[in-house]
C-alpha cells in the first residue's frame, strides 16, 4: 500500500506513525499506475 | 517518465473552502498534465464555486488557489469544462467566472468551457480513469 507524501503530510502522517507495509510516495507514482492500470478505483466522500 | 497520452479525467465537485480537496485537485492536475497523460478537467456540483473571481484565503490561514488555477494553461491543462446546470443551479453567470490562461497568439482570455451534462457524461465515458475530488 502506498500512500501520497503531500496528503499525508497535509494530515500529519509521517513515516514514523505508519502502519506496517505502508509506504509514502508520490503524485508522479500515481499517475504512472492510472498509466499501467486497467481500471482506476477510488473511495471519498 | 510515463507518456502514453491515456485520457484521464479529474473532477472537482467540492466547495474550495471546508475542504482541501481543491488545492489537492490542482495538485493532481498539474502532475498529470507533467506525465503528459491527455487530461480533462470538469468542475460541477458545489466544484463551481472555485470558479468565482476574487477569492482571498488569507484570513484563513491556507494557500490560495487563484493563482494556480489562474495559469492552468500555462501548466498546459487546457482542457477544462464547467457544468452548465451546476452554475446556474448557484447563480453564477457562466460569463463571470475566472480566466484560466491567455491565448498565445490572440491573448485572448480563457476560460473554462460550459458544457451541458450529457456532453460530459460522453467525455466520462470516453476516458481510460477519472480521479475524483
Amino acid at each position: 500500500m502506498i500512500v501520497c507524501v503531500a496528503a499525508a503530510k497535509r494530515r500529519g502522517i509521517t513515516n514514523e506513525v505508519l502502519a506496517p507495509n505502508i509506504r509514502i510516495s508520490g503524485l508522479g507514482q500515481l499517475a504512472s499506475m492510472i498509466d499501467e492500470a486497467d481500471r482506476l478505483v477510488t473511495f471519498g466522500d | 517518465m510515463a507518456a502514453t497520452g491515456k485520457k484521464v479525467m479529474v473532477t472537482v465537485r467540492k466547495a474550495p473552502h471546508g475542504s482541501i480537496y481543491v488545492q489537492e485537485s490542482i495538485e493532481v492536475m498539474f502532475i498529470f498534465a507533467t506525465y503528459d497523460m491527455d487530461l480533462a478537467v470538469v468542475f460541477l456540483d458545489d466544484g463551481v464555486l472555485a470558479l468565482q473571481p476574487g477569492q482571498d484565503t488569507k484570513g484563513l490561514g491556507i494557500k490560495g488557489f487563484m493563482a494556480s488555477l489562474g495559469a492552468l494553461v500555462d501548466w498546459e491543462v487546457t482542457k477544462v469544462y464547467v457544468d452548465r446546470q451546476s452554475l446556474k443551479d448557484r447563480n453564477i453567470p457562466e460569463d463571470a467566472i475566472i480566466t484560466i490562461g491567455k491565448d498565445e497568439e490572440t491573448d485572448a482570455p480563457i476560460r473554462p468551457q460550459v458544457l451541458d451534462s450529457a456532453e460530459i457524461a460522453a467525455m466520462m465515458a470516453a476516458q481510460h480513469s477519472i480521479v475524483s475530488f
